[in-house]
């Protein structure tokens, strides 16, 4: 990780975040924006960054946006909620759009340095309401043909989670190690990603804009 | 029909017809013509009364007449009982059927017998006629006794004028009457049958399909039994027909009566017996009496029928009465008929008569029963009716009682997140606000204000999330311990029962329980110094126990922070009504043990957990 943006409205967090940043990746270049058309602006006029840390909610809208638009424009980019909610709903919009994971702003220096060096490592984190949406949203026959369905080892990996156990526990429980259940939860970020894209296109071409 | 039945009688004779009305008779039981036994001059017709004989009389009719010139002859007899052979100058032309018992019974059928011309003489043919039957006493009915009528001779085309109308009116007419009659009282009876409250209709159909036996035996030539015998038979069916008829009157108005029941049977009984022990040669006397009898009780039914009528039912009095005063009529002419004080009619009226009565009561009946019917469906409409109205109106209701309920909710809602707001958020932010004027650790106003945050959150989350089934809370109660106990090297061993996914914990008691879980495990991290911690939830549908063990220093009440968070525990488990213990464990470590009431019962949890209602 060489590059950060960091959307972010609140000084004090700008602060806090980049400190927690500093630790874990020594000497990254931190591009610090408080508004979200500024960051989008960047998007698309700028090189991309390795990370991108973002508040859910601005002054002048969803982090969601930049999200998507970051996704698209550069797939490389990994892009992680910063926001004071973890709940559910709050960031399946975010992970649907792209965001490979979330962290609390009011974690302690230690939990936030810890979550961003899993990400980094490819090691997104799940929570057991997350999964339980992830499950929802996989379901055989409750959607169509645009989702890629899950394996029957991502669906034992999300079940086991989704019942509040840690990835540690699930790899035991599976027979497998820690960084095998990692590159499940990655690899079923990605079809959630890839199903909800999937899904905007069709709804567009529904409704005429392609 | 009246018109028509008169027109076989009103015909008028063909120039080609010759009426033989003057005979001479023999009594003799030869069975070819007696020629010089001594003969007796007799008009016909001629009916025959008493022999002594048990034995079927038998009477030889002499008549002559001179040749018309027919090319085709023939002899037509219009009534003769109850059999007869025909003889044209000692040569046998023509038999009605068996002449000796059991004897062919010809008396409701006319006769004509063809023959050739070539027997005849141009004058003095002799015409010997052999008739078979029971004089009058011995039979029950006169139309049944022995005799012959006129005998016509003529053109056979001309006879068969005569004879083909009178036997279609005596015969056909009258067999078809029967069977519709018979099906008719089946159906009324099977009516009356099948519902209990109309017993009347069994009664009037029995009596129907009765009558209807009885009338269409007459029209039965062959039966294997004597006439006697018959006679006595079709005799005693009149005491069940009276049964039936005076039972359907009692009942139509409601009167029927124990006793009548009894005494009608026993005469079922009673009348066979009756008629079987009385001298056969009084069996015409005997039937008359039973006739009048039977009459009596007919008329006493009757008018009980018409007293209640009267009164209650005044529209069937009228039809009713009508039809019953005919019925009335005619049983007196028949016993008029009878007892001969009236002649003998060419048709057996009542047997004519009484169908289109009971056809005219029996139509009423059913149009009686098709109008219940019509009452009822439509009551049943009316009554569905009613019940649809009465589901609308109870919906609505409900409808109203669950917009109320989801008021009351709401509301219930809004004051839990106030008083979490107030009291929780509130004292939290005072804490923070003194605690940043004069607390020498600034981390402890950084720590105070995550744990507001952290507070925060969950009020949000109780007030937009959905409500979450117990296993789902449980699962989230697990990942948040394991995880913060984790991380600060503790480990964990987790113990929870597995309740069923429909089982919802109301959001307030969910809320309270999070806060005073999370605020132990903090407990446990900052304070016990413990390697190991044990985590017991076990929930049932009428209670939640969480037990928490840990392996620490024990339990210390004499640090100030401590004390503060025993005190929010306390507190948040006052608020839910539940009984929350912190001691010291046995070998060493600190138990906390929180015991909260549920009334996880019923349905009431799916919907009772939408509103958060405690």
């Amino acid at each position: 990780m060489k590059s950060v943006w960091v959307l972010e409205d609140l000084p004090e967090s700008h602060v806090w975040l980049g400190k927690a940043l500093e630790a874990v990746f020594p000497g990254i270049a931190v591009q610090r924006y408080s508004r979200l058309a500024d960051a989008l602006e960047a998007a698309r006029t700028q090189p991309p960054p390795d990370l991108a840390l973002v508040d859910l909610s601005l002054p002048d809208g969803s982090g969601v946006t930049l999200i998507k638009l970051l996704n698209d424009l550069a797939p490389h980019t990994v892009c992680v909620v910063a926001s004071i909610y973890d709940d559910d709903l709050h960031l399946m919009p975010a992970l649907r759009a792209g965001a490979q994971g979330f962290l609390l702003k009011d974690q302690s220096w230690e939990q936030i340095a810890e979550l961003l060096r899993g990400i980094a490592e490819g090691r997104p984190p799940l929570s057991p309401a997350i999964a339980r949406r992830l499950l929802a949203h996989f379901r055989p026959q409750m959607h169509n043909f645009m989702i890629e369905p899950l394996t029957q080892r991502e669906t034992e990996v999300l079940g086991i989670i989704a019942k509040g156990m840690t990835l540690a526990e699930a790899a035991r429980l599976l027979g497998i190690s820690p960084h095998t259940v990692s590159g499940y939860t990655k690899e079923i970020y990605r079809k959630l990603n890839v199903s909800s894209r999937a899904e905007a296109a069709l709804t567009a071409r529904n409704i005429g804009l392609v | 029909m009246l018109f028509f039945l008169l027109v076989p009688a009103h015909a008028q004779s063909g120039p080609a017809v010759r009426v033989l009305d003057q005979a001479t008779v023999t009594i003799s039981a030869s069975v070819t013509p007696p020629g010089s036994v001594p003969e007796a001059p007799i008009a016909l017709p001629d009916d025959w009364h008493d022999t002594s004989s048990t034995l079927p009389d038998q009477r030889w009719y002499h008549l002559t007449f001179d040749d018309g010139g027919w090319s085709l002859p023939a002899i037509y007899v219009e009534r003769v009982c109850t059999n007869l052979e025909v003889w044209i100058n000692g040569q046998l032309v023509g038999s009605g059927g068996s002449m000796v018992e059991p004897l062919t019974r010809n008396c409701y059928f006319p006769q004509l017998v063809r023959f050739q011309r070539n027997l005849l003489q141009a004058t003095h043919n002799r015409l010997d006629i052999r008739v078979v039957g029971y004089p009058q006493e011995r039979v029950a009915s006169r139309q049944r006794a022995g005799g012959l009528s006129q005998v016509l001779i003529g053109e056979q085309a001309e006879l068969a004028l005569r004879h083909d109308p009178r036997l279609f009116w005596s015969i056909t007419l009258a067999q078809v009457i029967g069977i519709c009659m018979l099906l008719v009282g089946l159906v009324i009876a099977a009516l009356g049958w099948v519902r209990r409250q109309d017993r009347h209709n069994l009664y009037f159909g029995l009596g129907l399909v009765l009558w209807s036996i009885m009338g269409m035996r007459l029209h039965v030539q062959h039966l294997p039994m004597t006439v006697l015998a018959s006679e006595i038979l079709f005799t005693a069916l009149y005491a069940p027909l009276a049964y039936a008829v005076v039972q359907f009157l009692l009942h139509y108005v409601g009167q029927q009566r124990r006793w009548v029941q009894r005494g009608l049977m026993l005469q079922c009984l009673a009348v066979p017996l009756l008629l079987l022990l009385a001298p056969a040669h009084t069996l015409a006397a005997t039937a008359t009496a039973l006739y009048v009898v039977l009459g009596c009780e007919f008329v006493l039914s009757f008018t009980v029928f018409a007293r209640q009528s009267w009164r209650f039912m005044r529209r069937d009095f009228w039809f009713m009465g009508a039809n019953l005063i005919l019925l009335l009529a005619l049983t007196v002419a028949e016993i008029a008929i009878q007892s001969g004080w009236l002649a003998l009619p060419k048709i057996h009226l009542i047997h004519f008569a009484m169908p289109v009565i009971s056809f005219g009561m029996g139509l009423r009946l059913v149009r009686q029963f098709a109008r219940a019917l019509s009452e009822a469906e439509r009551l049943n409409r009316e009554l569905e009716q009613r019940v649809a109205d009465k589901t609308a109106e109870i919906e609505h209701s409900y409808a109203q009682l669950s917009d109320l309920r989801a008021e009351q909710a709401a509301a219930t809602e809004r004051q839990r997140i106030a008083s979490d707001l107030h009291d929780d958020l509130g004292a939290q932010l005072v804490t923070i606000a003194q605690a940043s004027l004069y607390a020498t650790d600034i981390s402890r106003v950084a720590e105070l204000a995550r744990q507001a945050l952290t507070d925060m959150r969950l009020s949000v989350q109780g007030l937009t999330g959905e409500p979450t089934p117990l296993p789902h809370v449980l699962a989230d109660w697990r990942s948040e311990t394991v995880e913060r106990l984790t991380l600060a090297g503790v480990t964990v061993l987790w113990n929870t029962n597995d309740p069923p996914m429909h089982w919802v914990l109301p959001a307030r008691i969910q809320v309270q329980v999070t806060r005073i879980l999370r605020e132990v495990v903090s407990n446990v991290i900052r304070h016990s110094g413990a390697r190991r911690c044990w985590v017991d939830i076990h929930v049932s549908s009428d209670q939640l126990r969480i037990g928490v063990e840990d392996d620490g220093r024990g339990f210390d009440t004499s640090q100030a922070s401590q004390g503060q968070g025993l005190g929010n525990m306390q507190r948040r488990a006052r608020v839910l009504g539940a009984a929350l213990e912190i001691g010291p464990r046995q070998v060493g470590g600190t138990s906390i043990r929180l015991d909260v009431a549920l009334a996880l019962k019923g349905e009431g949890q799916a919907t009772g957990s939408g509103g958060a209602l405690p």
